[in-house]
């Protein structure tokens, strides 16, 4: 009893994706009683929920980054370029993490040392690498499909008895994190910083030291996406990233992370994460038109936060 | 109650102690010492720079100028941070709340100074049943469903009070620095905290007390500092002075201010 | 015929050009010293609008104009904005995108042209304004979206060999109301030919991030094991259906596939046979043409051309010659 009131958020939330799952096969059987779509699901959802991930940490220690999307774009632009040079996916990928984890630092420091509000400073750092990246790229698609032969490739996004290799990615990061979360130290100093900045600091936790860390993480892990969507695309382009931010965002919520700090839960941010990522294909799959998509985006997203808020008292306090 | 230690070297020690925050001076020329068993009442009006000494006292302000002595050395004030304060024995309960609201208590108790193992992984279990014991010891479960998982927000005033100190108890402190404890407590809470003060000066501990209330610090303390706008103006020891008198020399001295 | 004949007579004053300095005139570039302020609708970087925008540099650079670029992210208020900007700064041309439509830029090509400010536009037709000022110069270099839609879909009905009762789908942009009419021409044109037409709205999310179309179209072709024949109203969602299909386990030819716009991509995708006819509105003549002719009408007065450029169509015959233009940003 105590583990279901302890757990319930999780559990609630389950329940959710358990009830969509079973009223899309209801609707479509066809779809949603074969193999095929969930791996579908298990190429492109890992992508949100990478990103969910390194984002909840930040949500929970009191911070937001908006800038990600952006800097999706410019490390798979340097992942894409350095190979379409080198043929070398390894140095791209080196290339793309090492910007990521740049671009990340450097959010990092508007907001820790400059003292810059976390929306804003993102918000600018957002349009700065758009730009850099279009920049760079002269507003030109980049086209990778001959790295689909190689082993890089196989290692990122190939797959592993069907099941595509972005998925166990996402499981070995989601355990990881978790367990840094919840069972680290630094997790802790996460927590903590978010729940209370200036009671975190009385007790000796370096809260600026821990920002940092977080933005950097969440650079290094927008990076990594990128050089996966670009893997799995074959291919880089401009917007790349953008499609991601509402979705992103969408999925941390519904997942019942508190916006405002010191509370958050990654299982439910992955759970929020499949939600997100399933919506549009059982609606299609249903037969329904595709206006229909965010319709029930905007209601599932509105009647969770809502429950949070009244039930679970998520509410600023 | 046993006499302060006077033969050992002080618990800690400032000399010339200054601290400025953007060019206006908070604190000048502080000399303080606190030996084994003492128990030392700071007085001072709003402003008087009461919360910048203990911030400086505690490892969360650097000073700009002077030093800082413990046991007789003293320590490199760049290193000295809330950690090493902690490590060195000094424990301070501060005035605002430093407790994690929506955090449970084992990670309340232990936040930055967990139990880990080499890979920085916390020894939950253990940190768990130590705050378990912290809860019986001191804070007193009177039937209520408290455990080591329970958040702080669902705690009273009283309560909390509770854990810090249990906190300070339990990590050995030997300087305790209590700001304003007794503000906004029931009056039995309050006479829980004052004689929690009294039990730590027989265990041969010391403690700095600060206080709007005269009256509290009067029962507690033998010796009384009068700080005001940032220079330490008058000491005395409880036997020299009434608490009538102490209470007329404040209103002099803070009157004369203005 | 229309469009033959005037880039045919393009094609020869261009050749006259050359040939004068082939006699040994003194070779002055035609529009040396002439401003002009472009519009290339798009945000910078943009896919489309960047093809655009290479044609414009390439003319300005041909003919010794110097240029300058403005950018709208697609936005009508933008493109206003943008004229106004482009006015203050007295050129002695504008080129402008359609978008706004006649009546938002009445007011301000009147007062440009009443300033002997030349005006122009691309991409979209202002179709008054055109018939208004087309002796002073105001022409259009583009194509009618409705037209372009349904010659995609008869083309591709024509190849593909469906029939009566056989069902396809579209996946295009409806809400946006200029580029909808070719998902609506599309549309028309498949339901008049008897087919069944399942018709899915591109979300923002997947008009951006094109991998997260990857689900619907696994989920959709799961549920219409029937369907026959794909037409996407989206550059980058064309590109990407050889990863949608091998998703989906449908393999190359299995279903034919239309869409717009080449992009490196879709010329691999055409060689694989993912996808089978693409209909390429030649971005790149936009930006050329539109402002070589301000430069022809400010030195002998010619009046505005009116080019449809949506002929283009590609497919795997064709796509040797047309996959290198595309990596350089020209097709």
């Amino acid at each position: 009893m105590a583990f279901l009131h302890r757990y319930r958020l999780q559990l609630g939330i389950t329940a959710l994706l358990a009830m969509l799952l079973a009223l899309f096969a209801l609707l479509s059987p066809q779809t949603f009683l074969g193999g095929r779509i969930y791996i579908s699901f298990l190429s492109t959802i890992p992508f949100i929920a990478i990103l969910a991930l390194g984002l909840t940490f930040l949500v929970i220690a009191g911070e937001l980054d908006m800038s990600f999307p952006s800097l999706m774009a410019m490390a798979g632009l340097l992942f894409a370029e350095i190979y379409l040079r080198t043929a070398s996916p390894w140095l791209g990928f080196v290339a793309a993490l090492a910007a990521g984890g740049i671009g990340g630092l450097l959010n990092g420091l508007l907001v820790v040392k400059v003292g810059v509000p976390s929306i804003i400073a993102t918000i600018g750092t957002q349009f700065f690498w758009r730009g850099l990246s279009a920049l760079l790229a002269s507003g030109l698609a980049r086209n990778i499909a001959s790295i689909r032969g190689t082993d890089f490739h196989q290692l990122m996004v190939g797959r592993v008895l069907g099941i595509p290799a972005q998925a166990l990615w996402f499981l070995a990061l989601a355990i990881l994190l978790a367990l840094l979360l919840n069972r680290h130290v630094f997790g802790e100093r996460v927590l903590f910083t978010g729940d209370n900045l200036r009671a975190a600091r009385l007790n000796g936790v370096d809260t600026d030291r821990v920002r940092l860390w977080l933005f950097t993480m969440m650079g290094l892990l927008s990076a990594f996406v990128a050089v996966l969507v670009c893997l799995e695309m074959g291919n880089w382009w401009p917007t790349q990233g953008e499609g991601y931010l509402l979705l992103v965002f969408a999925a941390i919520f519904i997942g019942g992370t508190s916006v405002f700090g010191g509370r958050g839960t990654l299982y439910g941010t992955c759970i929020g994460a499949i939600i997100i990522g399933i919506i549009e294909a059982g609606i299609i799959s249903a037969g329904f038109s595709g206006f229909w998509t965010r319709l029930v985006h905007g209601l599932i997203i509105v009647v969770s936060v809502s429950i949070y808020a009244t039930i679970f008292r998520t509410g600023r306090s | 109650m046993s006499g302060p230690g006077k033969d050992r070297p002080p618990i800690l020690e400032l000399r010339g102690v200054g601290k400025s925050f953007r060019g206006t001076p908070a604190l000048s020329d502080i000399h303080l010492a606190v030996y084994p068993g003492e128990v030392v009442g700071l007085v001072g009006d709003n402003g008087a720079g009461k919360s910048t000494l203990i911030k400086i006292l505690s490892g969360v302000h650097r000073p700009d100028s002077g030093s800082l002595l413990i046991d007789g050395v003293a320590v490199d004030s760049s290193r000295y941070g809330v950690a090493q304060a902690r490590s060195m024995g000094i424990e301070t309960l501060f005035q605002e709340s430093t407790l994690g609201e929506q955090q449970p208590l084992w990670r309340n108790i232990f936040v930055g100074r967990a139990l880990v193992n080499r890979w920085g992984m916390l020894r939950v279990a253990e940190e768990k049943r130590v705050t378990m014991e912290i809860l019986r010891r001191y804070v007193g479960l009177q039937g209520r469903a408290i455990t080591a998982d329970t958040p702080v927000q669902t705690l009273s005033g009283g309560e909390r009070q509770g854990v810090a100190i249990g906190r300070a108890m339990y990590f050995d402190a030997r300087l305790v620095v209590l700001d304003e404890p007794t503000t906004a407590l029931s009056l039995g809470e309050v006479d829980r905290v004052l004689t929690f003060i009294e039990q730590l000066s027989r265990q041969g501990r010391a403690c700095i007390l600060i206080s709007h209330n005269v009256g509290h610090i009067y029962r507690v303390a033998s010796r009384f500092l009068i700080l005001d706008r940032g220079e330490m103006v008058a000491s005395y020891d409880r036997q020299d002075i009434s608490l009538g008198d102490l209470h007329g020399r404040l209103l002099q001295i803070h009157g004369g201010a203005r | 015929m229309k469009t033959t004949c005037t880039l045919l007579t393009l094609f020869c004053s261009l050749l006259l050009a050359g040939l004068n300095v082939a006699s040994g005139e003194p070779a002055t570039p035609l529009g040396k010293g002439m401003k002009i302020w472009f519009d290339t609708g798009g945000p910078v970087g943009g896919p489309y609008n960047t093809i655009v925008q290479n044609g414009a540099t390439q003319a300005a650079a041909d003919l010794g104009v110097n240029l300058t670029l403005l950018y709208s992210e697609w936005n009508p208020e933008n493109m206003i904005a943008n004229f106004k900007t482009a006015l203050a700064a007295k050129p002695d041309g504008i080129v402008v995108m359609g978008h706004p439509g006649d009546d938002a830029f009445a007011p301000l090509v009147d007062e440009a042209m009443a300033g002997n400010i030349l005006v122009t536009c691309v991409d979209t037709d202002l179709p008054r304004l055109r018939a208004k000022y087309a002796s002073r110069g105001f022409g259009t270099i583009g194509t009618d979206p409705e037209v372009m839609g349904r010659t995609l879909a008869k083309e591709a009905l024509a190849r593909s060999g469906v029939k009566k009762g056989d069902r396809a789908f579209v996946w295009g942009l409806k809400r946006l109301e200029e580029r909808g009419r070719r998902a609506r021409a599309m549309l028309k044109t498949l339901e008049e030919a008897g087919l069944v037409v399942d018709y899915l709205e591109i979300s923002p999310e997947v008009d951006k991030d094109t991998a997260m179309g990857t689900p619907v179209i696994t989920g959709y072709l799961s549920s219409h094991a029937d369907c026959k024949l794909i037409l996407i109203d989206h550059g980058a969602l064309t590109s990407q259906m050889e990863n949608f299909l091998k998703a989906a386990g449908v393999g190359p030819d299995q279903v034919y596939v239309g869409g717009f716009s080449l992009s490196p991509a879709t010329a691999t995708a055409i060689e694989s046979g993912y996808v089978d006819l693409v209909s390429e509105m030649q971005p790149y003549l936009l930006g050329y043409l539109s402002v070589t002719q301000l430069v022809l009408t400010k030195s002998y007065g010619f009046t505005g051309l009116n080019i449809d450029t949506g002929g283009g169509l590609v497919d795997k015959s064709s796509i040797g010659k047309v996959a290198p233009l595309a990596k350089r940003g020209i097709r």
